[in-house]
C-alpha cells in the first residue's frame, strides 16, 4: 500500500471528525460552563486551546507536500492526542455535569486504551528518525506491539469484569491485579527511553526525545494530587509540538546542507570551466620548444586550431548535435593516431545524425576502446561507430576487435570504470537513454547507446 | 562573537520564560479560585497553556540552524505574546486586590504598549520578507509614527486616565472615557500591514496565513469590548502564532522541494563539466607520449596536466584544505601564467600565517578574476601581492592588486556571479567572509577573513 494514494482522504476524513466533534464537545459545555468545578474550568478551557493547537499543526500536515514516515508518525501522535483530549473533555462532562458513573468508566477505559499504541507509535518515530531497520530493531518493534496488545485487551478485560479496578461511586477501587495493567505501559516507556538514550544519532535528537518521555512522566507524578488524568493527557500536545519541532529543525538542517552542496556544485561547475587563452598560450609554448619531431608540432597545432573553432561546443553542459560529437571523436582519433601510427583504425557508419548527445558521449567509449582495446594488442585494431534510426530510437554501436575484458570481474580500481558509470547516469538523467557494454576476453567489446527519441 | 552572546540571550530569554510559566502555573494554584467567576478560570488556565506553547515554539525556533532576517522578528512575536498572556494571568489574579495596586498599574500600561508593539513586530517579520517590495519604504514613517504617538498615549493614560483607571482604594479595573481610542494605534498598524500583505503576497496560503494573524485577534479583540470579561484575544492570538510556525514548516518543505529540483539540474552540469577537463587531459596525454618528443616538451605537458588535474581533483574535496597547499596551487598557476606573460606578471606570495584552513581554490579563483581584469586593458604591469596574517581574532588572506587597471577600479563594489558562490561557501565551510576595498594610494584589496576562535553552539 502506499501511504501518498491515500493522504488526502485519510486527512480530510480525519480532520472533519476533528471539527466535529470539537462542535459538539463546546456546543455541550460553553453554556454550562458556569457549572464546572473551578478545576474543571481550568482544564477544560486548556483542553480546548490544547485541542487547538494540535489541529493547527495537524492541518498543516494536509498542507504539506513532503510526506515522509517520519511525518506520518508525527500525524498520528497529534490526532491521537487530540483525541484523547476529547475523551478527557467528557471526563470533565462525566464528573462535573451528568455525573454518570457508566459514562466515567467508560473514559476512564479509553484513556487506558490510547496510551499504548502513542507509545507505540512514538517508538516507531524513534526508529525512524534513528534510521534502525536491522534486525534488533523489528524485534523491538515486535516486543512493543506484543506488549501494547496485552495492554489493550487486559483493558477491555478489565472494563467488562473489573478484575484490576472498578468504580465505587465516582472513586475507583484497586485490587490485588491493579499492577497488571501498568507493567506493559512501565516496559513500553522503558523502551521509549532506552532507545532514545542507547540510540539516538544527534545530541539534539536525544534531548529532544527525552524531554518527550520526561514531560508525560513528570506531569503524570505531579497530576497525582489531583487525581485526574487531564494533565498527562495534556502533556501529549507538548510532546506532539517537540516532534513537530524536530522535524522543523532537521528540514532547517537540511536546507542548509542542500544549499551548501548547491554551492559546491557551483564552485565545481566555475573550476572546470576551461581557460582557453591560458591553454593556448601553454600549447604554443610547447609546440615551440627545440627537438619537438614533425608528428608533434602537428598534433598540437591541429589541437590548437580545433579548440579555437570549438571551445563554446565543449564547454557547453546541455546536449549537443551528434554532428559535432563526431567531430570531437575525430580530433581525438587525429591525435591518437599520431602516437599509434597505423596500429589504430577508426571506420565510421553513420547515416543517422540527426539526433543530440550528452557532450564527450561517444568520444569517451571510442577512448576506451583505443586505450583499453585495441591499443593493448600487438597487431592493433579497429573501431567501428554505427549508427542507426529505429523506430524511436537512435542507436550507437560502438565495436572493437581488440583485448575485450571479463565484464562479471569485480569492479577494477581503474578510472575509466568511474567514467563510463558517469556517462550512463549522464545518458539516463539528460536524455532519457541507456548504455550496454558487451565483452569476452579475446573476442573484442561492444557498446551499445540507444537515445529515445523525442 | 557576537554569535555566542546572541546565543546566550536566547538560552537566558527561554529559560525566563519557563521560569515564568512555572511562576504563572504556582500563581494560579495559590490563587483563591472558588472567588473568581468561572469565566475568568477560563481565561488564565487558557493563558498558562498558552505560555507553556509559545515556551515551545521559542526552544524550537532558537535551537533551530537556519536563521534568516525574520527570525528573530518572530521569536520577538511568540515573546511578547508569551509577555501578554503572563501579565493577563496576573491581572485577574490580582484585580481587586487593593495591595497590589502598584502592579496592577504597571502591567496595564505594560499589556497596552505591548499590543502596540506586536503588530510592529509582526511588520518588522513581514518587512524582512517584502523587503524591496512595494509600499514598503513608503509605509515606514507612518508605521513608526503610530507607534511611537501610540506609546506616548498609553504612557500619558498615568496621568490622564483615558484609556483605563486603576481605583487607588480597591484596585479594581475600570474603562476610561476614551477607551476605545487605545484600538486606534494597533488598528492602524494592522491596517498597515494588511495593505502591505495585499500588495506584495502572491502566494495563496501565505497571504491567508498572515492576514489571519492580523484580522483574527483584531476582530477578537472588538467582540472583547462587548463582552468586557472574555479576553480570549490572546489566545486566539497565540493559535495564530502557531499557525504561523507551522507556516513556516511548510515553507521549509516547499524549499527542500525547490532546492531538490535545483540540485538535481546541477548534478547533471557537475557531471558534464567535469567531462571537459578530461578530453583536455587525454588529448594532452595523447600528444606527450608521441614518439620522439623530448624530455622538455614532455614535462612541459605533464606540467601543464598536473595543474589541470590539481584543479578537478579539488573539486570533489568538501573540506577546507590548508591554506599552504591552496598557496602551492596558486604558485603552480603563477608560474603557467608567467610562461604566456613573463613580465607582465608579477605575484609575490608572502605567508606569515599558514595555520588555518580555507575551502579550496578561494585564493585561485579570486587571484584569477583580479589577473582577467587587469590584462583586458592596455599593457602595464601586473603588480599584486598575496599575504596572510593572524589580525584581531580572524585569520585573513590579503589579495593586493597594487596597480590596478582602470576598469579592475571600477569593478570594486560589484560582485560576480562567481565571487557571490565563493562567499557563500566559505560563510558555510568556515564562517569566513570576503571584502574588496579601493585604497586611497590606488590599490585594491581584496580581503578573506575567517574567525580564528571557533564558534560555539551553545544549543545541540
Amino acid at each position: 500500500m502506499d501511504l501518498k494514494d491515500y493522504w488526502n482522504p485519510i486527512c480530510i476524513a480525519v480532520s472533519a471528525l476533528m471539527i466535529l466533534s470539537a462542535v459538539m464537545l463546546f456546543a455541550i459545555v460553553l453554556p454550562a460552563i458556569g457549572s464546572f468545578s473551578d478545576l474543571g474550568c481550568v482544564c477544560t478551557s486548556i483542553i480546548g486551546a490544547g485541542m487547538g493547537v494540535c489541529f493547527i499543526l495537524f492541518m498543516s500536515i494536509y498542507f504539506d507536500r513532503r510526506i515522509s514516515n517520519s511525518v506520518f508518525y508525527i500525524m498520528c501522535l497529534l490526532s491521537a492526542a487530540y483525541f484523547s483530549l476529547c475523551v478527557e473533555y467528557c471526563y470533565w462532562l462525566a464528573v462535573d455535569l451528568y455525573h454518570n458513573i457508566s459514562m466515567l468508566n467508560a473514559v476512564y477505559h479509553i484513556e487506558h486504551l490510547i496510551l499504548p499504541p502513542i507509545l507505540y507509535l512514538f517508538i516507531n518515530y524513534e526508529m525512524e528518525i534513528m534510521d534502525l531497520e536491522e534486525g534488533f530493531a523489528v524485534k523491538y518493534k515486535w516486543i512493543a506491539l506484543t506488549l501494547m496488545t496485552i495492554e489493550v485487551v487486559l483493558t477491555i478485560t478489565n472494563y467488562l469484569t473489573g478484575y484490576a479496578f472498578y468504580p465505587d461511586g465516582l472513586v475507583y477501587v484497586n485490587t490485588f491485579f491493579w499492577w497488571t495493567l501498568t507493567i506493559p505501559t512501565v516496559l513500553l516507556s522503558l523502551i521509549c527511553i532506552y532507545l532514545a538514550l542507547c540510540h539516538a544519532t544527534t545530541t539534539r535528537h536525544r534531548n529532544a526525545l527525552f524531554v518527550c518521555i520526561l514531560i508525560p512522566l513528570v506531569t503524570g507524578v505531579l497530576s497525582l494530587p489531583f487525581h485526574v488524568p487531564s494533565f498527562t493527557t495534556l502533556s501529549l500536545v507538548a510532546v506532539g509540538m517537540v516532534v513537530y519541532g524536530e522535524i522543523y529543525q532537521d528540514r532547517g538542517m537540511k536546507i542548509l546542507k542542500n544549499d551548501a552542496a548547491l554551492t559546491e556544485h557551483k564552485v565545481a561547475v566555475m573550476v572546470s570551466r576551461i581557460e582557453p587563452e591560458l591553454l593556448d598560450e601553454a600549447l604554443s609554448n610547447i609546440m615551440e620548444m627545440e627537438g619537438n619531431p614533425p608528428e608533434t608540432v602537428e598534433a598540437i597545432s591541429k589541437f590548437k586550431t580545433y579548440l579555437g573553432e570549438n571551445i563554446s561546443t565543449i564547454s557547453q553542459t546541455a546536449p549537443i548535435p551528434f554532428e559535432k560529437e563526431l567531430e570531437h571523436v575525430m580530433t581525438y582519433v587525429g591525435l591518437e593516431k599520431l602516437r599509434f601510427k597505423d596500429k589504430i583504425d577508426v571506420v565510421f557508419v553513420t547515416p543517422d545524425r540527426d539526433f543530440k548527445v550528452p557532450p564527450m558521449t561517444l568520444q569517451m567509449i571510442v577512448e576506451n576502446a583505443i586505450k583499453h582495446g585495441i591499443t593493448q594488442k600487438e597487431e592493433g585494431g579497429t573501431v567501428t561507430i554505427i549508427t542507426e534510426e529505429l523506430e524511436n530510437a537512435h542507436r550507437i554501436t560502438i565495436t572493437d576487435n581488440g583485448v575485450g575484458f571479463d565484464t562479471d570481474a569485480p569492479t577494477d580500481t581503474g578510472r575509466s570504470h568511474v567514467g563510463l558509470e558517469n556517462l550512463s547516469s549522464r545518458l539516463k538523467t539528460m536524455m532519457g537513454g541507456t548504455f550496454e557494454i558487451k565483452s569476452k576476453v579475446g573476442a573484442g567489446t561492444t557498446a551499445v547507446v540507444l537515445i529515445p527519441k523525442r | 562573537m557576537r554569535q555566542i552572546r546572541a546565543n546566550t540571550v536566547e538560552i537566558l530569554t527561554a529559560v525566563l520564560m519557563a521560569a515564568s510559566c512555572a511562576l504563572a502555573i504556582l500563581l494560579i494554584i495559590i490563587a483563591d479560585l472558588p472567588v473568581m467567576d468561572n469565566q475568568i478560570i477560563v481565561n488564565i488556565s487558557g493563558d498558562a497553556f498558552g505560555m507553556i506553547i509559545c515556551t515551545v515554539i521559542f526552544v524550537s525556533i532558537s535551537k533551530d540552524r537556519l536563521r534568516n532576517t525574520n527570525t528573530r522578528a518572530f521569536l520577538f512575536l511568540l515573546v511578547f505574546e508569551h509577555n501578554l498572556l503572563f501579565w493577563d494571568i496576573l491581572g485577574w489574579v490580582f484585580d481587586g486586590n487593593a495591595s497590589m495596586i502598584y502592579l496592577t498599574e504597571f502591567l496595564n500600561h505594560f499589556m497596552y504598549a505591548l499590543l502596540i508593539l506586536m503588530p510592529y513586530t509582526f511588520w518588522m517579520y513581514i518587512y524582512g520578507i517584502y523587503r524591496d517590495g512595494r509600499l514598503m519604504e513608503s509605509l515606514r514613517i507612518p508605521m513608526r509614527t503610530v507607534v511611537v504617538i501610540g506609546l506616548a498615549a498609553v504612557a500619558l493614560n498615568l496621568v490622564t486616565g483615558w484609556y483605563f483607571t486603576i481605583d487607588p482604594d480597591t484596585g479594581i479595573y475600570t474603562r476610561g472615557y476614551a477607551f476605545f481610542m487605545s484600538f486606534a494605534a494597533p488598528g492602524l498598524e494592522g491596517i498597515f500591514c494588511s495593505v502591505t500583505i495585499l500588495a506584495n503576497e502572491k502566494e495563496l496560503r501565505r497571504k491567508v496565513v498572515f492576514l489571519a494573524y492580523v484580522l483574527i485577534p483584531l476582530l477578537s479583540a472588538v467582540m472583547q469590548v462587548y463582552s468586557y470579561g472574555t479576553s480570549l484575544q490572546y489566545q486566539t492570538m497565540m493559535l495564530m502564532l502557531v499557525v504561523m510556525y507551522a507556516n513556516i514548516y511548510l515553507g521549509r518543505s516547499g524549499d527542500l522541494i525547490k532546492y531538490e529540483a535545483e540540485m538535481a539540474e546541477q548534478r547533471a552540469a557537475v557531471m558534464v563539466s567535469q567531462i571537459q577537463p578530461h578530453f583536455l587531459y587525454n588529448a594532452l596525454t595523447a600528444i606527450m607520449n608521441i614518439k620522439g618528443n623530448p624530455m622538455e616538451t614532455r614535462d612541459a605537458i605533464a606540467e601543464f596536466g598536473h595543474y589541470m588535474r590539481k584543479n578537478l581533483d579539488s573539486l570533489g574535496q568538501i573540506n577546507p584544505i590548508p591554506v599552504s597547499r591552496e598557496l602551492d596551487h596558486v604558485e603552480t598557476y603563477i608560474g603557467i601564467l608567467k610562461q604566456k606573460y613573463s613580465d607582465r606578471i608579477d605575484v609575490r606570495i608572502d605567508a606569515q600565517n599558514s595555520g588555518f584552513f580555507i575551502p579550496p581554490l578561494t585564493v585561485k579563483i579570486i587571484l584569477e578574476q583580479a589577473i582577467e581584469l587587469n590584462l583586458r586593458e592596455g599593457d602595464g604591469t601586473v603588480r599584486m601581492d598575496i599575504l596572510s596574517n593572524l589580525e584581531d581574532d580572524y585569520h585573513t588572506i590579503s589579495i593586493i592588486d597594487m596597480n590596478p587597471s582602470e576598469m579592475s577600479k571600477e569593478f570594486v563594489g560589484s560582485t560576480t556571479e562567481d565571487i557571490l558562490v565563493l562567499q557563500k561557501r566559505l560563510q558555510s565551510m568556515v564562517g569566513g567572509d570576503i571584502t574588496n576595498e579601493l585604497h586611497e594610494d590606488g590599490s585594491i584589496h581584496c580581503k578573506i577573513r575567517i574567525p580564528a576562535i571557533k564558534e560555539d553552539t551553545l544549543w545541540t
